[in-house]
């Protein structure tokens, strides 16, 4: 092709092509992110059931577990237990739990929450943004956030109590500096 | 005086009673009425089902959602309204139309739009350098025109194969 | 056993490579017989896929499970039409299969086509085995379905329950017969772009040969709505799924591209359209792949979310940018030969067409890729669904239909009011009266009235050309009637099959409007023995049951079909529960068909082990319509692409002043 130079047309065709091109291989990057793990958590604010809110940053210097549930799941319902009981065992210690309902009807959420006595601090994903920011793809999924706000570890099945405090204490032994 | 009373508090409480399952009555949505409200929805989960159609526990769970809804007195509207704010704007199966989506309803009107006016332009623009046009005389005469047909359509059959 | 696979995918690869070297060095160096090699290297190809192929199917029915992809979709139990199936039931085995069909396609341009343009066939070889050797990069690398397992299971996983039907067996053989096809007349048009000979004869053997896939792909893409129609129980056959769409962009372009060629026959026009259509067609084949394979958009449909996203992306965008930089060093050679005479002509309404198709293969892209956007930029997840594609593209496709009735009616070069008022006199009566028609019977809903009115005089405009032209036969050769009809077809495959699939779609759209705008549903719990109603129709449920089949578990119902008291017919809606997936029940409809409607029946659930069972009705209007018109629109299709003995040329002397062809 000599030195010509192209038409509006032309330019036109060439940038749509360009663009779109652009926009499936963005599409397809996205698709193969993975979830955040050991990089700062997602900052989110999560309505409670129970009134009032919890805003993640204001946790610094905690142990964080985030657990993404639902009400319809049944691996869910297989940990739930466990997560109380290690919550009871170390809400004094530190640590934090902070349950979030994904994709499920409050009423419910509230009956899975009374049927399992949990009492760590549970509310809606409105929007299913929360979830989006954390790129899960389905429930349970729990991330253990250390003292600086890093996800640490994403683990995406049920956990047994032993399990889950195994990460807590590793995660306790830490500074928060 | 007590008697009175007594028999009024009776009547009163045995009419709420009976009056009782007919509020319920007038307020349980028939089937067809939450299907009806499914049917403007699409599942949160799996991508592009529509809630009617789609048989995980989430659906059967916003069916029933649905159907205590419309006994509460709310509109469709309201319903979709809700269940946007709870799983997000997948369940309406299309672009929502606020912020950058509502590019996606904007486009192809831009687009038929100005391909139209590219066709119109184009066409403007061949018909401008043409020659004098050569057509065959035509005249009233119906059966001239038949004729010309006739053997147009003979021409291109035979020219065409 | 799967290693003579593998070995034959990789001896295929260095031959398509060869291939492709000796196509293009064939042209540069002008050495013949480097073109005849790389022709015989598309036949060894063709017969190494046909090898792979086979051993894969080996593979499946001899139950071989320690190959990966056989222990994945099949299963001691299965039905042996589906082992044969499970080839193309799973990603590597249906990239395989792909490939194979390229194989098939590729052979017969090489035995059937290599006579007709010397000129080109250097090229058309590279650009075969080009694609060729991108597809077995693919399986090879990314997707082999001779991987083998570590250990050997007793018993496969079995195939996907949705697939276990017949539509699965034909369904997805039609779209990839369509698909791949496209690649051949892509290789001419790059052929033709690359040397330089964009001259009007290679378009000429190709439109005759793209008719093949077109035809496939509109089987396919007819079997799939039929599929969906009748498995997934939610008694529509379109749900605007990223699947589907795929399958109709290139469908779309393709009937864009079988229009648009007629002009630049005729009139040397719109070359650089058909060069874009051509090259779309293609395109948009490889990028509905991508699409339902890389897990870029999610879908119902779609195959797992694999590694093959980013080898298919790099192919999109170097086929691209490559065709658009050819397309733009070639423009000069691409000029219009011809002015247009009269805006009101028949060359205005093929770019109208050309525009129209265009639209909607752009919105319904858009649409579908709109998800990706919406998350790069806001924090939602979208699904852009059958709300927003029959908002968008449903009116569009009315005007199409109105075009339909239009352009046939227009002359070619000039239109002259005497000529025009006795070409649309009766459509437009025709149509008018259907539009009263349909007020007096209460209809008052723009769409549907237009709906029909459009269908009305594109009928009309049908029975009329038909008419003139077998008129016009029997006033020059003194036929009977019925003998001039069928010479018609003999003598105007091309224009009189192309009529009869114009039919096939009016009919098609008779049944889309009618099912589309005039669907009645009930749903209801019944205990045994109540009854639920459906327009005139009783639904009386008898009881539940239950059989057993090689794999699965059949629950049905047994239900009465009443009208006026008296009983019509048992129907019996299934659910059939797989044993190897027993939590992917799978609803078998209950369909009673006829000309008014479709009675549909799903059985939703049960309680209390068939007490009480809840069933979803509905009834169709004139659904059997759209699969009728689909049979129409094929054998339309099968008419004008038949071979027929070639007529000797006769030299017809045109008289002074009559309009010259060109």
């Amino acid at each position: 092709m000599s030195g010509r130079k192209l038409t509006r047309g032309q330019i036109i065709g060439l940038i749509v092509a360009v663009v779109f091109l652009a926009i499936l291989t963005a599409g397809l990057l996205m698709r193969h992110q993975g979830r955040p793990e050991n990089t700062e958590a997602p900052d989110f604010t999560l309505q409670l059931y129970d009134g009032g809110t919890i805003h993640l940053a204001d946790l610094r210097g905690k142990v964080v577990v985030i657990n993404f549930w639902a009400s319809w799941c049944e691996p869910c319902k297989d940990e739930a237990r466990d997560l109380e009981e290690v919550w009871r065992r170390y809400k004094d210690k530190g640590v934090v739990f902070i349950g979030i309902n994904w994709s499920d009807t409050e009423s419910k959420a509230r009956a899975y929450l009374k049927k399992y006595d949990v009492t760590y601090p549970n509310g809606p994903d409105l929007g299913r943004r929360i979830g989006q920011m954390y790129r899960i793809q389905g429930v349970p999924e729990t991330f253990f956030v250390d003292k600086k706000g890093i996800v640490r570890k994403v683990v995406i099945q049920p956990m047994r109590a032993d399990q889950i405090i195994a990460v807590i204490e590793q995660l306790r032994a830490e500074t928060g500096e | 005086m007590r008697h009175r009373l007594y028999v009024f508090t009776v009547v009163l409480v045995v009419g709420m009673i009976l009056a009782w399952p007919t509020t319920i009555w007038a307020r349980t949505p028939t089937p067809n009425e939450v299907e009806a409200v499914a049917r403007t929805l699409y599942c949160p989960l799996c991508v592009g089902e529509r809630l009617d159609a789609c048989e995980i526990p989430l659906c059967q769970d916003m069916k029933k959602e649905i159907a205590r809804q419309l006994a509460e007195g709310r509109t469709p509207e309201e319903i979709r309204a809700y269940f946007v704010e709870q799983y997000g704007p997948v369940v309406l199966g299309e672009p929502p139309r606020k912020g950058i989506n509502w590019l996606a309803w904007v486009i192809p009107v831009i687009v038929l739009v100005g391909a139209g006016a590219y066709a119109l332009f184009k066409i403007r623009e061949w018909s401008q350098s043409s020659p004098e046009p050569q057509t065959a005389v035509v005249t009233d005469d119906s059966a001239a025109v038949e004729d010309e047909y006739a053997a147009r359509v003979e021409r291109e059959l035979a020219e065409l194969e | 056993m799967a290693d003579v696979g593998f070995v034959v995918l990789v001896i295929s690869f260095v031959v398509t490579l060869y291939g492709i070297l000796a196509g293009v060095l064939a042209h540069h160096w002008r050495r013949p017989d480097l073109v005849e090699s790389s022709r015989r290297a598309l036949y060894v190809f063709g017969a190494l896929m046909t090898v792979a192929v086979a051993v894969l199917w080996y593979l499946l029915l001899t139950d071989d499970f320690t190959v990966e992809y056989v222990a994945g979709h099949s299963e001691r139990a299965l039905p042996t039409l589906y082992k044969v199936a499970a080839l193309w039931g799973g990603q590597e085995g249906s990239l395989l299969f792909w490939t194979f069909i390229l194989g098939l396609y590729a052979v017969a341009a090489a035995l059937f086509l290599h006579e007709r343009h010397p000129e080109l066939n250097a090229y058309v070889y590279a650009v075969l085995h080009g694609i060729a050797f991108f597809f077995l990069a693919v399986v090879i690398f990314a997707a082999n379905p001779f991987a083998l397992l570590p250990f050997r299971p007793q018993d496969g996983n079995g195939l996907d329950p949705l697939l276990q039907n017949y539509w699965m067996v034909a369904h997805p053989v039609g779209l990839y017969l369509g698909y791949i096809g496209f690649s051949v007349p892509l290789a001419y048009a790059i052929a033709s772009l690359i040397t330089g000979n964009v001259g009007n004869t290679w378009l000429k053997t190709i439109r005759r040969w793209t008719l093949v896939p077109w035809f496939f792909l509109s089987i396919g893409i007819l079997l799939g709505s039929q599929w969906a129609y009748m498995e997934l129980g939610w008694g529509g056959y379109w749900a605007w799924d990223p699947v589907e769409n795929a399958s109709l962009l290139p469908w779309l372009t393709g009937t864009a591209f079988l229009h648009s060629i007629m002009i630049q026959e005729r009139r040397g026009m719109l070359k650089v359209w058909n060069m874009v259509l051509i090259f779309l067609t293609f395109w948009l084949t490889i990028l509905g792949t991508f699409i339902t394979r890389s897990g870029v958009i999610e879908s119902v449909h779609a195959f797992a979310i694999s590694n093959i996203g980013p080898m298919f992306l790099v192919f999109l965008a170097v086929t691209l940018l490559g065709f658009l930089y050819l397309l733009f060093s070639r423009y000069p050679l691409l000029r219009s030969e011809n002015e247009l005479d009269a805006i009101l002509s028949r060359e205005t309404t093929f770019l109208l067409n050309n525009v129209i198709f265009a639209t909607i293969a752009f919105t319904t892209l858009l649409g579908t890729t709109w998800p990706i956007l919406s998350e790069l930029f806001t924090a939602d997840k979208l699904t852009v669904s059958a709300p927003f594609f029959n908002k968008v593209n449903g009116p569009i496709m009315a005007g199409l239909i109105l075009l339909m009735a239009i352009c046939p009616l227009l002359p070619w070069r000039r239109a002259n009011w005497t000529v025009l008022k006795r070409q649309f006199l009766w459509p437009v009566v025709a149509a008018v009266l259907a539009v009263i028609l349909l007020v007096v019977l209460g209809e008052r809903r723009g769409w549907p009235i237009l709906g029909f009115g459009s269908v009305v005089m594109v009928a009309a405009t049908l029975v009329q050309e038909f008419a003139r032209g077998v008129r016009a036969r029997m006033r020059a050769t003194k036929e009977p009637p019925w003998t001039a009809f069928v010479m018609l077809f003999r003598r105007n495959q091309r224009r009189y099959g192309g009529y009869i699939v114009h039919l096939g779609v009016i009919i098609m759209a008779v049944g889309i409007i009618g099912s589309g705008f005039y669907q009645v549903d009930n749903q209801a719990a019944l205990k045994v023995g109540e009854s639920m109603t459906i327009g005139p129709y009783t639904l009386r449920y008898d009881g539940l049951a239950e059989r057993r089949r090689s794999n699965h578990a059949e629950v049905y119902a047994k239900v009465t079909l009443l009208k006026d008291g008296k009983p019509l017919a048992l129907m019996e809606p299934k659910r059939n529960i797989y044993d190897k997936r027993p939590e992917q029940p799978i609803s078998e409809v209950a369909l009673r068909f006829g000309w008014k409607e479709d009675l549909y029946l799903v059985l939703a659930g049960w309680e209390k082990g068939g007490e009480i069972a809840s069933f979803k009705a509905y009834i169709n209007p004139l659904m059997s319509w759209l699969w009728f018109g689909g049979l129409v629109l094929i054998f339309g299709a099968l008419i004008a692409m038949w071979p027929m003995p070639q007529r000797r040329r006769v030299a017809v002397r045109i008289p002074k002043g009559a309009v010259p062809q060109t």
